[in-house]
């Protein structure tokens, strides 16, 4: 009797002792890729296989197609820091998460003035960590040409999404104008990102 | 040593003279002892030597075996009653005579001394325990109000509830008394059980009208419940377990002068509660109660009791959530945070009630009591917060609503020949609900934060009531007896005091097995009790009347006849026409008052009500086949000028017709049916037009009419005497057909929405609909019984 009522007990603060302790919906393995790709990423470099150009109208065609954006002019008194992009933490498996790219695309006046214009992608996860990327509808940016308002100037096609090691690389076609030859330039740029998050808590 | 000698002696003494006695002085000794009633034909013959031996007190049974060993009489026992009968030779099946039948069972059932019902006079009916223990049962809990709903003019509030709705009158105008003490709130499991068991009271007595100047306070009835008193013969006592409930019973003596009764009832669940809180059970709901009486006998014609009543209901819910959040800081530092959350939510609600009585004689009786409700609605959170096994928190909230009325009380009443004479006071402290919340963080076992709020009590009122009556009984002429009356009542609150002089009149003729009334009675009621929802609920609260909501006052004409000369059955008849003034409605004509709310008077307004109606009753009062059948014709209407434009509506309570039956058969001493039927035209109910923040409203109130409801009911009590005491086995049937009666009727908004209870897909989102449950549909029941 006493060994029954003692294997009861055990029994019930067992049942009571060993309640699970929940973790992560999506599992570990996709989570720690996730926890991994997530954060702010800066521009390491930006490649573009057009014509050199003056792209920014200041009369000076600058060493890089980095330092020809770069140089502005900008928005108002707005200098971003450069192209950046932001992961947004994945929560569920295959669910649609944004990667919010900040990016040279476009004129917002007339002569010139850059913006960093945010593109939206998305990724989602697989339970066994790999990464899908997809291109966002509004992605396709039509500038308006300064030589005829109804007419597309150029365009970003950021088609191209994906990670290579550690770094995400965005590419797509682009157009833009080109002031010193007073027409119409295209070619396509390929930015890789680093992440520049120190993912340490506390600092 | 001389002490026990003389005390050998006198036991010798007492036996030798026992020896040498009667039965009947056995009998006599047995009903001295176990306080029970010997029933016999008087043709048996108890004047007869014994010479057997000596009663030794060890239990009833043991000592009626011995009584009568070696004699033609055999003797039954059920609970306090003995029956006597002779025994007679078993004739076979061909020797059986009719007249041989009827003989033995007229034998045996001329003298069953407790009809089913009594009839104390007009416009009253009383109920005994008896009746109670035969009655079919819900939940297998035998139930004094459900049992009154059964009689002509008297229906429940809400159908399968507790609460009376009598001739036209609301829930809360019947004074419920125990032991002549108000009982404000008298229910169980929101109404669906009184809160007096069966076992604690030894009988039940409701006035309808033509109330004796005595009785006062509300408009439409009185429930006049007397508790079982002690027993200074011997220890009994007794346990019942049934479906829900168990209670246990116990009476006897506590030395020459003192003895007791206590009885306790309580809910499975209240046992199942520490299994259902370890298994993380989501809710639970339990009630119990207990009634106890002490009497005292101070002197041959004085007695002292002491009445205590406590009864608490309790619910609550617990939801509980382990909660897992992988979360990332400002530079996308991943972390893990296990939370536990624990919700709880409790509402706890009970009356308690003491009185101490003193009789003298017949003629005197004076009560101080005091009683309280009190109510209690706690929200309880916590949440445990681990963050990656590095920092732990604790958050804990509560919040509280309390709310508690106190009434103190001295009444007298005393009797003088044909007058009677008395008076009252009360202080009753109505303290609304008060509540507070507070929060509380803990981060890594230190007090981190503390927060605090109190939400100031809308202000406490204090009612005082009080007042004289006198009344007489004088015949005159020939049979007439006139019972003239007067109270006077004085209701007084914060800004108002009211006095209202209530004059009563009956006059009753009778003879040749008839008895005549005509009468007129003027009840006054200070107190209203504010529904919350459609049945009544914990959190409905009482308000004294003040400036700005009257005391309610009625006006009843009744004329009664009741024939009775006919052995073994009763008539009657009973005409009634009902003026009230001051009664109360919603504003906006749904219930929607909170404990907490302050400006109570806003949400009400007054009228008028007129109520009418005939009720006939034919009684079967002896014979093995004993019950009646009842049927109530009846109008109630309600006049407001805030209401439906002035225009008049039927009262919520309005029904035309009512039909009860019941039908209570025994079967020698061992078994006993009842059989009850009952049918009431539809009620009417409103059928809210729009649905705002405020609640709901409609502009024209009980516009619309239910469906009539009927059901029947059935129990068996199935008796057998044991070697000390008797079990019984009660099987009952609670809605035989399983009618489907509108037992709940609420209001609620459409929702598209599956996952709703209020489902109509076939409504535009939001509509207001009136939608009936049906709650009490066939419910079997069985219960057991153990009396020693």
């Amino acid at each position: 009797m006493k060994k029954q009522l003692l294997t009861a007990v055990i029994a019930v603060v067992s049942l009571c002792a060993c309640s699970e302790r929940p973790g992560p919906s999506m599992g570990w393995t996709a989570q720690n890729a996730v926890d991994k790709l997530c954060g702010r990423y800066e521009v390491e470099s930006l490649t573009w296989d057009g014509p050199e150009a003056d792209i920014n109208g200041d009369g000076i065609i600058a060493p890089t197609h980095l330092e020809e954006l770069l140089q502005g002019p900008w928005d108002g008194i707005q200098d971003p820091g450069g192209p950046f992009v932001y992961v947004t933490p994945a929560s569920e498996l295959g669910k649609g998460t944004n990667v919010d790219a900040h990016l040279f695309i476009g004129f917002i006046d007339w002569p010139v003035k850059y913006s960093l214009m945010t593109l939206k992608y998305e990724y989602s996860v697989s339970e066994s960590g790999e990464f899908t990327f997809s291109q966002h509808h509004m992605n396709d940016l039509a500038f308006t040409s300064p030589l005829n308002e109804d007419h597309s100037a150029g365009r970003f096609d950021g088609e191209s999404v994906y990670l290579d090691g550690d770094i995400l690389v965005i590419s797509g076609e682009t157009s833009f104008y080109d002031f010193a030859e007073g027409k119409q330039i295209s070619g396509r740029e390929t930015y890789r990102f680093k992440c520049v998050s120190t993912k340490r808590r506390g600092e | 040593m001389k002490r026990t000698g003389i005390l050998l002696a006198f036991l010798l003494l007492a036996e030798t003279v026992f020896a040498q006695t009667t039965l009947k002085e056995g009998v006599q000794m047995i009903k001295d002892r176990y306080g029970v009633t010997f029933i016999y034909d008087p043709a048996i013959n108890l004047d007869r030597p014994y010479a057997g031996e000596k009663l030794e007190g060890k239990s009833l049974q043991a000592d009626l075996r011995r009584l009568f060993a070696g004699t033609d009489i055999s003797a039954s026992a059920k609970k306090r009653q003995v029956v006597l009968k002779k025994k007679q030779r078993r004739p076979r099946r061909a020797d059986t005579s009719l007249s041989e039948v009827q003989l033995l069972d007229s034998a045996l059932l001329v003298d069953w001394r407790k009809p089913v019902l009594s009839h104390p006079g007009a416009g009253a009916l009383g109920i005994s325990r008896t009746t109670l223990d035969e009655f079919p049962v819900v939940f297998g809990e035998k139930d004094a109000l459900k049992m009154l709903q059964l009689l002509p003019g008297v229906q429940a509030a809400n159908e399968g509830f507790s609460g009376l709705s009598v001739r036209g009158g609301y829930a809360d105008e019947n004074l419920i008394l125990l032991d002549g003490v108000p009982v404000w709130q008298g229910e169980h499991a929101f109404g669906l059980f009184s809160a007096f068991p069966a076992e604690a009271i030894s009988d039940a007595t409701i006035y309808k009208g033509n109330y004796p100047a005595r009785f006062g306070g509300r408009l439409s009835s009185v429930v006049d419940i007397q508790s079982a008193p002690g027993n200074s013969d011997s220890l009994r006592w007794g346990y019942t377990i049934s479906l829900l409930a168990d209670k246990i019973h116990a009476d006897g003596p506590l030395g020459k002068r003192l003895s007791y009764s206590v009885s306790g009832r309580f809910l499975h669940t209240v046992l199942a509660e520490p299994v259902l809180a370890l298994l993380d059970n989501k809710l639970n709901y339990w009630f119990y109660d207990v009634n106890a009486r002490l009497d005292w006998k101070a002197g041959s014609e004085d007695l002292l009791y002491l009445t205590l009543y406590n009864g608490t209901d309790w619910y609550r819910e617990k939801n509980t959530a382990k909660k897992y959040q992988h979360t990332y800081d400002d530079n996308y530092a991943a972390y893990d945070i296990w939370t536990d959350d624990i919700g709880y939510e409790g509402l706890e609600w009970g009356t308690g009630l003491a009185a101490l009585h003193w009789n003298h004689a017949e003629n005197g009786r004076t009560a101080l009591s005091w009683s309280r409700y009190n109510m209690v609605l706690a929200n309880n959170s916590q949440y445990l917060t681990n963050d990656s096994d590095i920092h732990v928190s604790k958050q804990e909230n509560r919040s509280e609503t309390e709310a508690h009325d106190d009434e103190l009380r001295l009444s007298t009443d005393w009797n003088l020949g044909p007058f009677s004479f008395g008076g009252w006071a009360s202080l009753h402290g109505f303290h609304p609900g008060g509540s507070f919340r507070e929060s509380r963080l803990y981060t890594d076992g230190k007090k981190d934060y503390w927060w605090r709020k109190n939400y100031s009590a809308p202000e406490s009122m204090t009612a005082a009531e009080a007042g004289l009556y006198a009344g007489a009984a004088v015949p005159f002429g020939h049979g007439f007896t006139a019972s003239p009356g007067v109270r006077l009542s004085i209701y007084g609150s914060k800004d108002m005091v009211y006095v209202y002089p209530e004059p009563r009149f009956d006059v009753q003729w009778q003879g040749a097995g008839w008895t005549i009334n005509a009468g007129y009675s003027r009840m006054t009621q200070g107190y209203h009790r504010m529904q919350s929802g459609f049945t009544i609920l914990p959190l409905d609260i009482w308000r004294p009347s003040g400036a700005d909501v009257p005391p309610m006052v009625g006006d009843q004409f009744s004329l009664s006849g009741c024939f009775a000369g006919l052995e073994g059955w009763e008539i009657s008849a009973e005409l009634y026409y009902k003026k009230v003034h001051g009664v109360t409605e919603y504003r906006n004509t749904f219930p929607s008052i909170s404990v907490d709310y302050y400006d109570w008077s806003e949400m009400v307004v007054s009228g008028d009500g007129t109520a009418r109606g005939a009720e006939f009753l034919i009684r079967k009062t002896s014979g093995p086949l004993t019950g009646w059948l009842a049927y109530t014709l009846s109008k109630a209407d309600r006049v407001f000028p805030d209401i439906n434009d002035g225009a008049s509506f039927p009262a919520t309570v309005d029904r035309r017709h009512r039909i009860n039956f019941l039908a209570s058969y025994k079967m020698g001493q061992r078994l006993n049916m009842t059989l009850s039927w009952t049918f009431a035209s539809g009620a009417p109910a409103t059928v809210p037009e729009r649905y705002s923040t405020m609640g709901f409203y409609s502009s024209s109130m009980n516009n619309f009419r239910l469906p009539p409801v009927h059901r029947a009911d059935f129990n068996i009590n199935l008796h057998s005497p044991c070697r000390k005491g008797t079990r019984t086995w009660t099987l009952g049937l609670y809605n035989l057909y399983g009618a489907q009666n509108p037992d709940a009727v609420l209001p609620v908004s459409a929702s598209a929405n599956s996952y709703d209870t209020c489902y109509h897909p076939e409504l535009p989102e939001g509509t207001p609909v009136l939608e009936r449950w049906t709650i009490l549909t066939f419910i079997p029941t069985i219960s057991f019984s153990r009396e020693f």
